[in-house]
């Protein structure tokens, strides 16, 4: 049966003024993103993926179309939509289980209610034993573990992923994905994912869309019908590695295009 | 043989080099014998040069004669009333212009039109030195508690808001950003993200304030008053009594590193979570 649209991002366009100049930074996006679904945009940087995430999160307007989740136009960043950033964003005066309860404490949930919901996300990204721990305590992986786990626990329509493992080194990374992958095959949630990298794109979704540079636009959507619970040894299997050719090409494609253009 | 020369370089002494190495650590017990040694260094010379009779003990008297001076301070001429008339001055203006000066900082930090409204005015008043003030506030308040108060005021407030308008303007947006996804309405994302963010960078301030109150309490004093380290001073010196003079200098300084480690102390308290 198909899901219905969670997310539908329609006919967004945004434009920056940066030294007087008129940068269209997202060109006309059109996107629908289904219940359940996890869906990633890949593009290089500065193709604009990230503004078009920040404008899902209500963080920045766009300058034409609008953005539906639940049928539901998005003025203003809310509840409904968590977020994790790229950067580094627990808050350092917050041990591991407040920062998880910030969301809860602000919507005026009971003490106790937050505590168990909090235990069971800290369980959930594999934190046990690190409740009490400032984030300075912390590596720059497990920092990413509680973002997820913050994020979770509001209970979002959709979480909205930036580039989670950017920063992070390539064995974190790949670990990091693993347990995001587990724990979207667990809780389901529709999820909008944003990187760069075509292996993490692939291993992660269920559908990529591939980005362009400049303006940013939808160049093409790839389906990833791998079979699921996904494991790291995927990623060796030859229909892994034609999902990755095809990738490839497309990028190559763009790249090419790009240069003869300049 | 390879044994042997590990042996050797793990043995080796440290020479001169290895502590003068850019950035390098040094022990901690070579730390503190430097540290020492340069209080001792000012001791020597000092002593050299009285107990060695090279200058008049009128205007440098002995390491000795000075410590006599500070015992009869103490018991004939009655300094505690003295310096606890200075610390009560320095901790009233200080208090006074920190309970004002932090919430206007952070308001001018957060929001872009009290920038603007006070930005302007607070940036030209900042630059009078507050010891300029003195006449006009003798002519206006006269020379007791609280013309010295308003000295400090003056002298505390303009430099602190601006300061804490620094501090509330570099909290990471990422962290506010952060909060609206979570739920955070504005008030909220004040109170619970902009102001816990900014206290780390607000108690180092007020450390950094309160060490220019007291410079400005003693000029104040200096210049007209009936009590205080201050006013000690200046009488000792139209009795030419130098050791007077130098332990009230000493004594300021003490207090300056008091009150700095005290602030150290706090904040090591306050905020362990601090990267």
């Amino acid at each position: 049966m198909e899901e219905p649209t969670k997310l539908h991002i329609h006919n967004v366009s945004k434009t920056y003024r940066s030294d007087g100049q008129e940068v269209l930074a997202v060109d006309e996006i059109d996107l629908k993103i289904k219940n359940k679904e996890f869906a990633t945009i890949l593009g290089p940087s500065g193709c604009g993926k990230s503004t078009l995430l920040r404008i899902v999160a209500g963080l920045i307007k766009p300058t034409k179309g609008i953005v539906r989740l639940d049928g539901n136009v998005i003025t203003r960043p809310g509840q409904d939509r968590g977020m994790v950033f790229q950067s580094y964003t627990l808050f350092p005066w917050l041990t591991v289980t407040e920062n998880i309860q910030f969301g809860l404490e602000i919507s005026g949930m009971p003490k106790a209610r937050q505590e168990q919901i909090a235990q069971e996300f800290v369980e959930k990204v594999g934190l046990k034993g690190f409740e009490k721990t400032y984030p300075r305590g912390l590596s720059g992986g497990m920092k990413q573990r509680v973002a997820i786990a913050r994020a979770l626990a509001n209970n979002p329509a959709i979480l909205l992923l930036d580039e989670p493992f950017g920063a992070l080194d390539a064995q974190t990374r790949a670990l990091m994905q693993e347990l995001l992958t587990q724990i979207w095959e667990e809780l389901h949630k529709t999820i909008l994912f944003v990187t760069h990298d075509v292996e993490e794109a692939i291993f992660l979704s269920d559908r990529v869309f591939m980005m362009t540079a400049r303006p940013g636009k939808i160049k093409a959507e790839i389906d990833i019908s791998l079979e699921r619970p996904r494991s790291y040894e995927i990623k060796a299997t030859e229909s892994f590695l034609n999902l990755k050719k095809q990738a490839l090409a497309l990028i190559r494609e763009e790249a090419i295009k790009a240069t003869q253009y300049k | 043989m390879e044994g042997k020369k590990e042996k050797e370089w793990e043995r080796a002494p440290r020479k001169i080099e290895d502590f003068l190495s850019p950035r390098e650590p040094i022990p901690k017990s070579l730390y503190l014998i430097l540290a020492l040694s340069s209080f001792a260094f000012f001791l020597v010379v000092w002593s050299i040069l009285t107990y060695g009779g090279l200058v008049d003990p009128l205007f440098l008297p002995s390491p000795g004669r000075v410590f006599q001076a500070g015992v009869d301070l103490f018991v004939e001429l009655g300094f505690t009333t003295d310096i606890l008339n200075s610390v009560y001055r320095v901790m009233l203006g200080f208090v006074v212009a920190a309970l004002m000066g932090v919430p206007l900082g952070l308001f001018m930090g957060t929001f872009k039109v009290a920038e603007a409204l006070t930005e302007p005015v607070v940036g030209f008043i900042r630059y009078m030195p507050a010891s300029a003030f003195i006449p006009l506030f003798i002519l206006w308040l006269g020379i007791g508690d609280i013309e010295k108060i308003a000295i400090i005021f003056v002298g505390s407030f303009f430099q602190l808001v601006l300061m804490v308008a620094v501090v509330a303007k570099n909290v990471h947006k990422d962290l506010l950003e952060t909060a609206y996804t979570l739920g955070a309405k504005r008030f909220q994302v004040i109170w619970k993200v902009l102001l816990p963010a900014s206290l780390p960078g607000i108690v180092d301030t007020l450390r950094i304030i309160v060490g220019w109150a007291w410079t400005y309490i003693i000029v104040a004093e200096l210049v007209a008053s009936a009590s205080g380290i201050g006013y000690m001073i200046i009488s000792a010196q139209r009795m030419l009594r130098t050791g007077n003079i130098i332990f009230g200098i000493l004594t300021i300084g003490i207090l300056g590193l008091i009150t700095d480690y005290f602030f150290k102390w706090l904040y090591n308290r306050l905020f362990p979570w601090v990267e």
